[in-house]
């Protein structure tokens, strides 16, 4: 069994900070952590790799040098090779741009029967590079998947919907996408992160990874993030507390009359 | 200074983290040294009984009046300033700032508008990474509170107690006199010490009896005197707290283990590994949590937010050392890791079975389960008071010669299996100073738990220990432990307090003990 999961290194969420001038997210000086939803596709990778008794498991990542930091987490926890994307070329990439370079990685890195990425990052929200990389691929694609397992050589997928679960089974090769499942990730063990320190990260550019330069980075992104803003909070307003049901409704709905009239 | 009746909207101000709850007429919230030196004269003036609380996350009923007027500190709460000495970083607080508060400002370091231009050019200088060393686990302590109590955390073992990193102090005494007090100027010789205001105090010629505080001797400096004083002699309006660069590099490791004797074996080993010159300095934390902790972790940490996210302990777990590396040279720590892992296996410990993190991000997690740990036993002690008023927390402070933690451990686990009372065994074990926590279900238990309490305090007496080791004698363990506390010792503290709060204006109630 090969698998690679795909991690991204995203800003610390309780450190976000805009800058009040550019209205940008200030990412200088704040620290960067393992996307959540990665950590939890690459405890499923690990799970998996437990269920079969046997299997390789390898980290991809497209980011500057810095990203190797969660390559080597990755690493620690128990994958066996890591890979880094990185060139000024891809800068500036959004999720399109992203998944292509990913894809061709994938594609020169070796032969896969599942590529795991996590349901979305937390800074960008967008969930859609997984979907992108199967799309590229050619290959199916399970989304929100809260648990993966081994069932003979397929995969079974319980997948989260608004309304509860579905139950999908992918034959291999295939691309899943993993939201929270009902397991914490674990920790490295102190052998597994001495090993990560001194772990080599393959490094993939332009020089070595065939592909179309005007798909990758800026150039080959059809989107751009025009302003990363808080929105304003909103003050006034009135609460009404302390009256029985019935009052309190037809309070609010005195209010609500005075506000919008004729839309009560 | 308006001084506000307490009842009915300050009632909670009777209470602390210890649960025992108190009374009190007034309460008084002093913004800067100034006013907290005028309601002290004129506290003093009426002979009013005063209490002083900072945040109320003592354990020993420190903040917890008994009539009188409450003095809180919380609105003294600006960060002051900084300044620079031989390559040194000071900061300047006000006794109401929290530590918490200090992390934040240290974490992203941002002059006060009132600051000297010195001061703000100096704070720009010296950017983020410094640290306040000591790491006691609450940190919505304030630091005039810590100081008081001389509070240690899970580094006690490499670094000692907060009283250590703070510099001078602005102390405010019973009648309301401020006095900057600055290490170096007041120590005790031979003989004894004249303090400020012209009072002398001879050094103590008892044994120190149990007792931590207030506890003169040769080469003992005044600050490091009043560290641990618990309020009792003054109340300090501003500290100036010695900040340390960050370590180059921390290495925090959970090691689990089936048998609490394999973790303790283990932690021997570290101890002897410890004594080697070369690695004292390396080994800044060790701290243990026996079978029965571990059991109560898995069964209550859904309940607890900031553990839910936390990984399932190791099935086989049956106790686990959290172990604290930190120094300059990456490569040799990782060799010190390296010779730790050895003893680890050697203990029958296996590498799947621990968990590591580099750096104090990745630590956090780990420190989160040390701080969650006694909340939980909280939590669980409310429970049980709903159903019996008669309970009250049950935790031990106590502090046993370093060297015989696995022995003290086994006294421990014996009463507590012999007593058929639930506890929890946990804490710094190569300080021997571990914190056991019963929870009595009834009044018949909680009596069998105030007798096992006894009897350990006396075999810490014996041994030469102490009876508060981190969390302070406060109101709760001095009436506890006062009869077998020796008299010659009970003689030198009141003698000492007199000397320091000569009407009783802070210490009344251990007048009863003592």
């Amino acid at each position: 069994m090969r698998i690679l999961v795909c991690v991204k290194q995203v800003p610390d969420t309780t450190e976000i900070r805009i800058d009040p001038e550019t209205h940008s997210m200030i990412r200088t000086g704040v620290p960067s952590v393992l996307n959540i939803f990665d950590r939890y596709a690459m405890e499923v990778a690990l799970r998996l790799r437990e269920q079969a008794g046997e299997g390789h498991i390898t980290v991809l990542s497209m980011g500057p040098a810095q990203a190797e930091a969660v390559l080597r987490e990755c690493l620690a926890l128990g994958a066996d090779a890591a890979y880094l994307a990185t060139d000024r070329a891809f800068g500036g990439a959004d999720t399109l741009a992203t998944s292509y370079v990913l894809a061709q990685a994938i594609r020169v890195i070796g032969d896969f029967d599942l590529v795991l990425c996590g349901k979305q990052a937390i800074d960008g929200d967008t969930a859609q590079v997984g979907p992108e990389i199967a799309q590229h691929l050619g290959w199916p694609q399970v989304t929100n998947a809260a648990e993966l397992t081994l069932q003979g050589d397929e995969y079974l997928a319980k997948r989260e919907t608004d309304d509860g679960y579905e139950m999908l089974l992918l034959p291999p090769p295939g691309v899943v996408t993993v939201t929270k499942p009902p397991f914490e990730p674990r920790y490295p063990s102190v052998k597994g992160k001495l090993a990560a320190k001194r772990a080599e990260i393959h490094i993939l550019s332009t020089e070595n990874l065939p592909l179309d330069t005007a798909k990758a980075g800026l150039k080959g992104s059809p989107t751009r993030v025009r302003r990363t803003y808080t929105p304003a909070v909103k003050t006034g307003g009135v609460k009404v507390e302390g009256l029985p049901p019935r009052e309190s409704v037809a309070g609010l709905l005195e209010f609500l009359q005075e506000k919008v009239p004729g839309e009560a | 200074m308006q001084r506000k009746p307490v009842m009915p909207d300050y009632e909670s101000y009777c209470r602390d983290e210890s649960r025992l709850g108190g009374t009190a007429r007034e309460i008084a919230f002093p913004e800067n040294a100034r006013q907290l030196a005028e309601v002290l004269a004129a506290a003093a003036k009426e002979k009013l009984k005063v209490t002083v609380q900072g945040a109320r996350t003592g354990l020993a009923g420190g903040a917890v009046p008994e009539g009188g007027l409450i003095i809180s500190t919380q609105n003294m709460n600006a960060i002051l300033g900084l300044r620079q000495e031989a390559g040194v970083y000071y900061l300047r607080v006000q006794g109401g700032v929290t530590l918490e508060d200090v992390h934040a400002f240290l974490r992203r370091p941002k002059p006060g508008d009132n600051w000297t231009d010195e001061a703000k050019s100096l704070c720009e200088e010296m950017g983020s990474g410094q640290r306040f060393t000591p790491n006691p686990t609450e940190t919505t302590a304030t630091m005039g509170g810590l100081f008081a109590s001389n509070a240690k955390g899970t580094n006690s073992l490499g670094y000692g107690g907060v009283g250590s990193y703070v510099n001078s102090l602005l102390w405010a005494d019973a009648g309301g006199s401020l006095r900057e007090i600055t290490r170096g100027e007041y120590v005790f010789d031979q003989k004894g010490c004249t303090l400020p205001g012209g009072s002398y105090m001879t050094v103590a010629d008892t044994p120190k009896g149990g007792l931590p505080l207030l506890y003169p001797v040769q080469g003992m400096d005044l600050v490091d005197l009043l560290a641990g004083s618990e309020g009792r002699a003054g109340i300090i309006a501003e500290l100036e707290l010695r900040l340390e660069p960050e370590p180059a590099e921390s290495w925090g490791i959970v090691y689990f283990f089936d048998t609490d004797a394999a973790a303790l074996g283990f932690a021997a080993e570290l101890a002897n590994w410890r004594v080697q010159e070369e690695n004292t300095a390396m080994l800044s934390a060790v701290e243990y949590y026996d079978g029965a902790t571990l059991e109560m972790v898995r069964r209550e940490r859904e309940n607890m937010a900031a553990l839910k996210t936390m990984a399932e302990l190791p099935t086989a777990a049956g106790a686990a050392l959290y172990v604290v590396l930190q120094g300059e040279d990456p490569e040799t720590l990782e060799l010190a890791l390296g010779e730790h892992l050895e003893l680890f296996e050697a203990a029958g410990g296996r590498d799947e079975d621990s968990w590591a993190a580099m750096g104090s991000a990745e630590m956090e997690v780990f420190d989160t389960l040390r701080h969650g740990v006694p909340e939980m036993i909280n939590v669980q002690v409310d429970a049980l008071r709903l159903e019996c008023g008669a309970i009250h927390k049950t935790a031990t402070d106590f502090e046993g010669p370093g060297q015989r933690g696995a022995e003290y451990c086994e006294m421990y686990h014996r009463d507590i299996a012999g007593s058929g009372v639930e506890g929890f065994v946990f804490g710094h074990i190569l300080e021997n100073r571990l914190h056991v926590n019963l929870l009595p279900r009834n009044e018949a238990e909680q009596q069998t738990c105030h007798q096992m309490m006894q009897d350990w305090a006396r075999r810490v007496l014996e041994d030469g220990g102490l009876i508060a080791g981190e969390s302070g004698v406060g109101r709760l363990r001095l009436p506890l432990y006062g009869e077998i506390i020796p008299e010659s010792r009970k003689k030198q503290l009141s003698e000492t307090l007199r000397i320091l709060d000569p009407e009783g204006c802070f210490s009344g109630d251990w007048e009863a003990v003592l």
